[in-house]
């Protein structure tokens, strides 16, 4: 039985279609703009989801300062790989391959940390984030939570901060120049190394951004980087690499064909029609939609 | 090559430095291990009976078991241990992990816990066992060691069907019970809770009928995990299933039945189409964090009138007492199955579950009492067997009755358990506040007093 | 027509170690008849096949496969059908499971390789992903999970089968790389274009050696279900896809030497640190002897060796 209605499949597909885009804007940024590939984004949005909960629970902080810290923390766990790990003249596949160990690294350290038997008092303590924009609201009659409303604001701000930057700032210029012509960049006086990691930093914020509001509805495990950087991966090279306007796009199209997948054919089949969908479009177009010819 | 020798050498040597003393640990480590294989030349008189712990020691649920079987080792030790051939010995325990909850984890972690307990340790015999493709992989071993696993916690029946094939069993599956008689099956597979999810679901209508406040509880959401287990009772395609056509024949009405892929974090869609079909009662078959999400997302939900549909089913991590954490409060009002409840099921349960919180701080879950149980059975069947051989204690194991803290146990002929006879698997609880509390189960079939409505 | 085969150089230092690694494999069952150490073993073995099958097309041609799982887990699920359906003996099923795998291959490889750079190395990453997403929705009636038949469970024939496909494919790999064929592959890596204008017809020689790998990876699929007795869509988890490029990555890619070197250090410190206080840690272990020798040997070990450091 089919119990969906156009507005819902319209509803929930934009509703997820912003949170996807939330999701994959700082990868698209890193990725697409600064020409870095980070495997260790979605540890970084797992690890944010711990910290906020450590800081919550184990210190007893405010939940705003919680999410503040944690987000100066991945901040900085992201410009420190930046600059010692996978910087420092490697080649794209070496940082790549570092920054994947990395993710390993970060991942099998919380789960010792949460349950070992080293520290068997933590596992009954599984890590959580709580809700802290509680109830829904009723968008043309189908429930949404306030939370992911929120994020969805919040998701329109970053890209618009984001925007903003690249245009209108000096950092957005660098970072432009670094990823047309890194040798260029350097001899007009930027300092790409620097102009890199400063944005491995910002997009450490965005995918913590995203996780903190969506981990409240979720549930919170080591694991959970590794989809997530999938779909920010699949997003960004489907809307084509260096085009913040394509990760929109694409990030909606997912969403919406996810939507109509669950609504109206099978959930099971969800992931597999997605998956589909990105091998399809890398042999007929890899470029993305967007995307200038690669090289 | 003349590229920055200088800086690149030193931090290089310090690297080769840190690989070597990573090598020589790893190297240390194998040896030591495969020094206890050496015969120990000990004089010491005690002698010891092995049990081997093969369970995910990195979550809630290994630990908890391993916790369990250490307060039983040390109760059985403190009355004298096991008396085998009029000879005290002495039980003791080797844990290895298996790290089976982690779904990226291929079974080959635990294939070679396994095969450490019993070569390595020394292992007599194993207890342990959560997830379902590693226990079919431990169990295809069994026969090559000869060794007696008991399985207390996977909630599927394959190796069950493997040991004696009933009609209850997937296609698939082939018998031999040659090799696969070393298996015994402490929990109970997913396909045998059907009729008393039935009963249950029917005391929760008869409370529709006398609460004009409640929901239509008549009309019924079936929602199951995409897996083997709920095969049985929700069907392929989902609904479709004996539990269900027998609700329908008691005046329910199935408006709604779907499966997700284990894992899903997003139920955005699933409640949208719940909320459409005016459910007033919600079936959740799940066994890991997924229905923890599905908590969280089903109590914020905006459903229609206000009215929130009560929600009931097998969840298997659901019964467990971190699950109220870790919805952070969002099972209010869930009902789950099994729940390990402070409840004399026979007279050993309340004293076990009292001590286990007092040293340990937390109720004990399922695997922890299925866990305890465990060693007590077969510490009592090596003594009536005179042995820990296979081949005399699994007759015993076959043959025996043990009133344990679940329930009386006396196996199947498919080795698995006599479900009628253990309390511990009929009750229903209900998450309020923090802790569980019983609100209906097979011998009484009344809702209880204590049962509240979601809100 | 020229042979693929020219000349083997006899006295080199790869072929010395090749010789020394399958002489240890074969002298641990000599010394030890313990099955947990087989065991451990076996594993190096075949996460060593696994790193071989993966340098000898990607280590070569550059062409970076992260989805060496799929003909693994294919290689299994054939051997398993075949073995609980119709009751084939494990020697045939395991070769029959070689090709089956390279015949799915042919299937990916003939759309995938026409691929390059980043990606390539997207498609095959998603090629196993979608397949156990596909099994989990196809056969959850009949339970994608499939017990092999516990009779096959003797550990000296897994111990055995693993040691010989290892040494075949050390040896073939070998012979690949020191050839004409071998020349060809490195030509690829080092600049494709150029190579066409030579005319040399590059897509066939990439599928050669998208097939030698995937006949391998299918093989010892088959022989890592027998160990385990259950074929289950793990098979075609990210693991099987990402442990082979590390280990490469880690021993030094392109070599022969280098996949053999990463096997047994990451998966032996995986197996063989059990030890008790530590063994929760094992897994953190690994992935921090990965991350540092990575960051400091960047072309692995075997290429900081034979920079002459």
């Amino acid at each position: 039985m089919v119990l969906a209605t156009p507005i819902s499949f319209l509803v929930l597909g934009a509703t997820l279609g912003v949170i996807y885009v939330l999701l994959s804007e700082g990868f698209s940024l890193l990725y697409g703009v600064a020409g870095v590939l980070n495997g260790a984004y979605g540890a970084l949005y797992m690890v944010t989801d711990y910290t906020v909960f450590a800081l919550l629970t184990r210190f007893g902080l405010a939940a705003p300062l919680s999410i503040l810290l944690a987000l100066v923390f991945v901040a900085l766990i992201a410009g420190f790989v930046q600059k010692y790990i996978a910087g420092r003249g490697k080649t794209t596949l070496e940082a790549l391959f570092l920054t994947l160990a990395f993710a390993f690294v970060l991942q099998y350290l919380v789960q010792f940390v949460q349950c070992s038997s080293a520290f068997p008092a933590y596992c009954q303590y599984p890590a959580y984030v709580p809700v802290f924009i509680q109830g829904s609201a009723s968008i043309l009659g189908v429930s949404v939570f306030n939370q992911y409303l929120m994020a969805d604001a919040v998701s329109v701000g970053v890209l618009v901060a984001v925007w903003v930057t690249l245009t209108r700032t000096r950092l957005g210029r660098s970072i432009r120049a670094v990823s047309q012509d890194t040798v260029a960049a350097a001899l007009v006086g930027i300092n790409p190394a620097r102009v890199v990691v400063v944005t491995s930093m910002l997009a450490a914020v965005m995918a913590g951004t995203s996780s903190v509001f969506l981990a409240s509805y979720q549930t919170v495990d080591p694991t959970i980087g590794w989809s997530v950087l999938t779909l920010a991966f699949a997003i960004v090279v489907v809307g084509g690499l260096g085009s913040l306007v394509g990760t929109v796009i694409a990030a909606f199209m997912f969403a919406f064909i996810d939507t109509y997948v669950l609504l109206y054919i099978n959930p099971l089949l969800a992931d597999f029609v997605s998956l589909l969908l990105l091998i399809v479009v890398l042999l007929v177009r890899p470029q993305g939609i967007f995307g200038k010819e690669a090289s | 090559m003349r590229t920055s020798r200088r800086s690149g050498a030193i931090s290089r040597n310090i690297a080769a430095v840190i690989v070597v003393v990573i090598v020589l640990v790893v190297g240390a480590g194998g040896y030591l291990a495969y020094r206890s294989l050496q015969p120990s030349s000990s004089t010491t008189t005690t002698r010891y009976i092995t049990l081997g712990l093969s369970l995910p020691m990195s979550y809630a649920v290994g630990q908890d078991a391993y916790d369990a079987a250490q307060m039983a080792v040390s109760q059985i030790n403190a009355n004298g241990g096991v008396i085998i051939n009029n000879t005290h010995y002495l039980l003791r325990t080797v844990a290895e992990d298996t790290d089976e909850l982690d779904w990226s984890i291929p079974v080959d972690q635990g294939v070679s816990a396994l095969q450490k307990l019993v070569t390595v340790d020394g292992a007599q015999v194993i207890l342990g066992g959560v997830r379902t493709d590693v226990v079919v992989a431990q169990a295809a071993k069994l026969a090559q060691y000869k060794i007696v696993y008991i399985d207390i916690e996977s909630n599927e029946p394959i190796v069950e069907c493997e040991v004696h094939y009933t009609p209850n069993c997937p296609p698939g599956v082939q018998a031999n019970y040659t090799a696969y008689q070393y298996y015994f099956h402490l929990f109970v597979n997913g396909t045998a809770i059907g009729p008393s999810l039935v009963k249950f679901a029917v005391a929760l209508k008869q409370y529709s009928a006398s609460h004009p406040n409640a929901p239509n509880m008549s009309r019924v959401a079936v929602l199951g995990e995409d897996a083997l287990w709920t095969v049985g009772p929700v069907g392929r395609p989902a609904g479709n299933s004996t539990l269900f056509n027998a609700m329908g024949h008691l005046g329910f009405k199935v408006v709604y039945a779907s499966l997700f892929p284990l894992n899903t974090q997003d139920f955005s869609t699933y409640l949208s189409q719940i909320a459409a079909s005016k459910a007033g009662l919600i079936m959740l078959f799940f066994s890991g964090t997924d229905g923890a999400s599905f908590m969280e997302q089903w109590q914020s939900y905006n459903w229609p009138n206000g009215q929130k549909p009560v929600v009931f089913g097998p969840g298997l991590l659901g019964g467990f007492s971190e699950f109220w954490s870790l919805t952070n409060g969002a099972a209010q009002s869930y009902i789950t199955w099994p729940a390990t409840v402070n409840l004399s099921y026979t007279p050993k349960t309340v004293p076990f579950i009292d001590a286990f919180y007092k040293q340990y701080g937390h109720t004990p879950n399922t695997a922890a009492l299925d866990m305890y149980d465990g060693v007590y059975i077969v510490a009592q069947a090596m003594h009536i067997a005179n042995s820990w051989k296979a081949y005399k204690l699994i007759p015993v194991l076959q043959n025996i009755t043990y009133q344990g803290v679940i329930g009386t146990i006396h196996f199947t002929s498919s080795h698995g358990i006599n479900l009628p006879d253990i309390p511990m698997y009929q009750q229903f609880a209900q998450w309020q506040n923090g802790t569980l509390v019983p609100v209906w189960n097979t011998t009484s079939q009344t809702l209880s007093s204590k049962f509240i409505l979601p809100s | 027509m020229p042979t693929l085969l020219g000349e083997v150089k006899f006295r080199s230092a790869s072929f010395y170690t090749i010789i020394a690694s399958i002489a240890l494999l074969g002298g641990v069952e000599a010394i030890t008849h313990n099955p947990f150490y087989l065991g451990v073993f076996t594993l190096i073995s075949i996460y060593g096949v696994l790193a071989l099958s993966w340098d000898v097309l990607s280590g070569l041609t550059g062409y970076l496969n992260f989805g060496l799982a799929f003909p693994f887990g294919a290689g299994g699920y054939t051997a398993a059908i075949l073995s609980t359906r119709f009751a084939t003996p494990p020697t045939i099923a395991i070769i029959v499971g070689g090709l089956g795998a390279v015949g799915f291959g042919l299937l990916t490889g003939a759309t995938s390789l026409r691929l390059r750079g980043h990606f390539f190395i997207m498609v095959t990453l998603l090629i196993p992903l979608a397949t156990a997403d596909f099994l989990n929705y196809a056969l959850t009636e009949d339970g994608s999970i499939f017990g092999v038949n516990a009779l096959v469970n003797n550990t000296y024939y897994i111990y055995n089968a693993s040691l010989l496909i290892f040494a075949v494919a050390a040896v073939t790999f070998f012979a690949v790389a020191n050839s004409r064929l071998g020349l060809v592959l490195k030509s690829i890596r080092e600049n494709e274009v150029a190579a066409e204008s030579l005319g040399i017809n590059t897509s066939k020689f990439k599928m050669v050696a998208f097939a030698l790998s995937n006949l391998f990876a299918g093989m010892i699929g088959a022989v890592y279900v027998f160990s385990n007795g259950v074929a289950s869509p793990t098979d075609f988890g990210l693991l099987f896809s990402a442990l082979p490029v590390f280990m490469c990555a880690l021993g030094g890619m392109g070599t022969i030497v280098g996949p053999i070197i990463g096997s047994i250090l990451l998966e032996g410190s995986i197996d063989l640190l059990r030890i008790n206080y530590i063994q929760d840690a094992r897994l953190l272990i690994a992935a921090l002897l990965l991350l540092l020798v990575l960051l400091f040997f960047p072309k692995g070990i075997w290429g900081y060796v034979k920079r002459g450091g």
